[in-house]
């Protein structure tokens, strides 16, 4: 093997905690945007206003999450 | 009193054997060495494993092959089965591992015990093992002395094969010495009252060394030197097989009533197998005999022929136990039964489940839930409200409307009698955890810890509640009374969905970020009450005193529900759920909770 090999291994091996970090919060940003999909379908079928309002407030929090995550995500980025 | 009498007449006893006959004090140092190395060896694998055997214990549940492995290749590694039975009674106790599952373990460590004499009859009695053990006891005591917590586990390791080597050495040498002096065989017993007095022998010997191992060796040892029969070696075996019982069941007692099944199943599998072998003794040494032939074991090589009795009539004994794995649990559990845990003392906090970090945690976490459950208990009772209708499905408007009145409720005494005794006994079981290992589980028992207070907290706030609580429900003004309504509602509501997270722990996905809905809900529920006690007084439809009194009742009602929710977030959230550190880092904090509430950044969000 190689110099430059070993140290693209090596590099990968280092790598390895911030890659699974990346996977695990674009797997948990695809579930939340699938919940966020699934509730506002469920907020424009609602008629009772109460429950339309319960529902907009977890749209919120759902909202408020992706954005954090996404912002998670793009300084993981940075820091490569 | 009795058990230091017992102590006593048997040093005495043993001291007149060591000065009439130096052999005999020969062959008892052989056995004092072997148990001791044992103890090291465990000790070893204790350090060394490192929670390894605990994480493939959780893993190997689904299947019984899997189960029936680890016990006996754990056993053949550590040549005890005493460690994997503790640890299995400590995962059944904490309600780790089901009946069905440490049954089948236990039955493959029996199994495990068997490779012990192979290993002492194939190779401990024809070589020269002491000449092994020298070596071993040096570098074991060098690597025992080193700082690093490996090393220390190799040395207890190496130092614990090298004590057992010497032990067998001693043990031979004592029995090669008697027969200079002393022939055994003349007291030699045949026929069916031969089998039944040795079987007997065996069963008190094993009793009194505590370790069926060690008895084995002797018996293999004494074999070696001709200083017994093979069939009386035979029945000796069978003996040391249900004498070991006694060591699970003396360990059972510091379990719950589930360690104790399993201490119980064991007996039973054991007393069953030595049934078969005494009913059965001639088919076995038939056998044994045919065996031998097969594979080339000389007809004279008694030693080697004792092993095979040995691994065969266990090997029976499980074909015949294992598919009675599952009736054998229904009937332990039938004939042990589970004492319905009272409601004021700790259920699940005993000295079994503190042998492991894995299983004093999972105690803990499920002494948090018991002491939830109370909780919730007091704090219903304290807004005049029951269990069962908050917990259906009914309309918790109607459930408040049905419950006007709030009877008198002392929660001082409620709180002494089923609170403070599992809370106290909570945090002296965390302390003394903690002491023991300093692991990752250390901050796991942290983290329950301050669940349990959060609990305390909840009930101090109920506390402050409860007076204006009581009085508004009597009161005329029907703004007041309704805005208390509410806050019975909202707190009865957050019991109601936390009841149903609590079930959902196993499968819920996203646990933790879920949760910051329902922080959201409390906030926004907060905000609300805060503005509607500002518009009342605004429109003198409450007095301002009135007012303040509410307004500080809905920072002890937002205290009561954040306390639970916090709890919740430790005992509740499966843990094991891979994204939980990333779902920790995504949670919304308080501020940013804030923010979504805030009904300025509400609009254009669901575009």
């Amino acid at each position: 093997m190689n110099k430059v090999k070993l140290l693209a291994k090596l590099e990968d091996f280092f790598d390895t905690d911030d890659k699974k970090n990346v996977e695990q919060i674009e797997s948990v940003l695809i579930k939340l945007k699938n919940k966020l999909i699934k509730i506002q379908r469920r907020i424009t079928q609602c008629k009772n206003e109460a429950y339309k309002t319960a529902l907009q407030l977890e749209a919120e929090v759902l909202v408020a999450q992706i954005e954090k995550g996404e912002n998670f995500l793009k300084m993981l980025h940075q820091s490569k | 009193m009795i058990k230091n009498s017992v102590l006593l007449i048997t040093m005495l006893l043993l001291s007149y054997g060591f000065w009439i006959s130096s052999d005999f004090k020969t062959v008892i140092a052989g056995i004092s060495i072997f148990l001791f190395g044992m103890l090291s060896l465990q000790q070893g694998f204790r350090t060394f494993t490192g929670g390894i055997l605990e994480k493939v214990l959780k893993a190997i549940t689904n299947s019984l092959p899997k189960r029936l492995c680890f016990g006996v290749i754990t056993t053949m590694m550590m040549q005890s089965s005493s460690l994997l039975s503790v640890l299995v009674i400590s995962f059944i106790s904490a309600g780790l591992l089901d009946l069905a599952a440490g049954i089948g373990i236990i039955f493959g460590a029996n199994l495990g015990t068997t490779t012990g004499a192979w290993l002492v009859a194939g190779f401990g009695i024809k070589v020269k093992i002491s000449a092994y053990a020298m070596p071993m006891l040096v570098f074991g005591v060098l690597l025992v002395l080193q700082k690093s917590k490996n090393l220390q586990g190799l040395g207890y390791v190496l130092t614990g094969i090298g004590f057992l080597f010497l032990g067998i050495h001693y043990m031979k040498e004592g029995f090669d010495a008697f027969k200079g002096t002393i022939n055994l065989t003349d007291y030699a017993l045949t026929g069916f009252i031969g089998l039944i007095v040795f079987v007997a022998l065996g069963v008190m010997a094993t009793i009194i060394i505590q370790s069926s191992d060690a008895t084995m060796v002797l018996i293999i040892t004494a074999l070696a030197s001709s200083q017994i029969t093979y069939e009386n070696s035979l029945a000796l075996a069978v003996g040391a097989n249900i004498g070991t019982t006694v060591t699970a069941i003396l360990g059972s007692l510091s379990a719950n009533i589930k360690g104790k099944r399993l201490a119980g199943a064991h007996f039973i599998f054991n007393v069953f197998t030595a049934m078969v072998a005494i009913i059965f003794m001639k088919q076995f040494i038939w056998g044994v005999d045919w065996f031998c032939l097969q594979v080339g074991i000389a007809a004279d090589d008694y030693t080697l022929k004792l092993a095979a009795f040995h691994t065969l009539f266990n090997v029976v004994g499980i074909s015949v136990m294992l598919p009675l794995t599952k009736p054998l649990a229904r009937l332990l559990e039938r004939l042990l039964v589970d004492k319905v845990g009272a409601a004021d003392k700790a259920n699940f906090l005993t000295a079994s489940a503190l042998q492991f970090p894995d299983t004093a945690v999972e105690a803990v976490r499920k002494e948090t839930e018991h002491l939830y459950n109370n909780t919730i208990h007091l704090i219903l009772k304290m807004m005049g409200l029951h269990r069962r209708e908050v917990f259906s499905e009914q309309n918790l408007d109607d459930v408040i409307k049905q419950y006007q009145q709030i009877p008198d409720y002392n929660l001082d005494d409620a709180y002494e009698y089923s609170f403070k005794g599992i809370y106290s006994e909570i945090i002296a079981f965390i302390s003394q955890a903690r002491f023991s290992w300093e692991l990752k589980q250390s901050g796991r028992l942290h983290w329950l810890r301050e669940a349990n207070l959060k609990l305390a907290e909840s009930i101090k706030a109920s506390k402050h509640l409860q007076k204006n609580l009581q009085k508004s429900s009597v009161s005329h003004n029907i703004h007041l009374k309704q805005q208390y309504d509410n806050v019975r509602v909202q707190v009865a509501d957050l019991i109601r969905k936390l009841e149903i997270i609590k079930s959902e722990t196993a499968v819920s996905e996203l646990p933790l970020l879920s949760q910051d809905m329902l922080k959201a809900r409390l906030k926004e529920q907060n905000q609300v009450l805060l503005e509607t006690i500002e518009k009342l007084i605004r429109e003198h439809k409450i007095t301002p005193e009135m007012g303040t009194s509410l307004m500080n009742d809905s920072a002890y009602v937002y205290d009561i529900q954040a306390n639970l929710m916090s709890m919740a977030a430790t005992v509740f959230v499966n843990y094991s759920v891979e994204t939980i550190n990333v779902e920790r880092k995504i949670a919304l904090t308080d501020t940013e909770l804030l923010q979504v509430i805030n009904p300025q950044n509400r609009e254009d969000l669901i575009d």
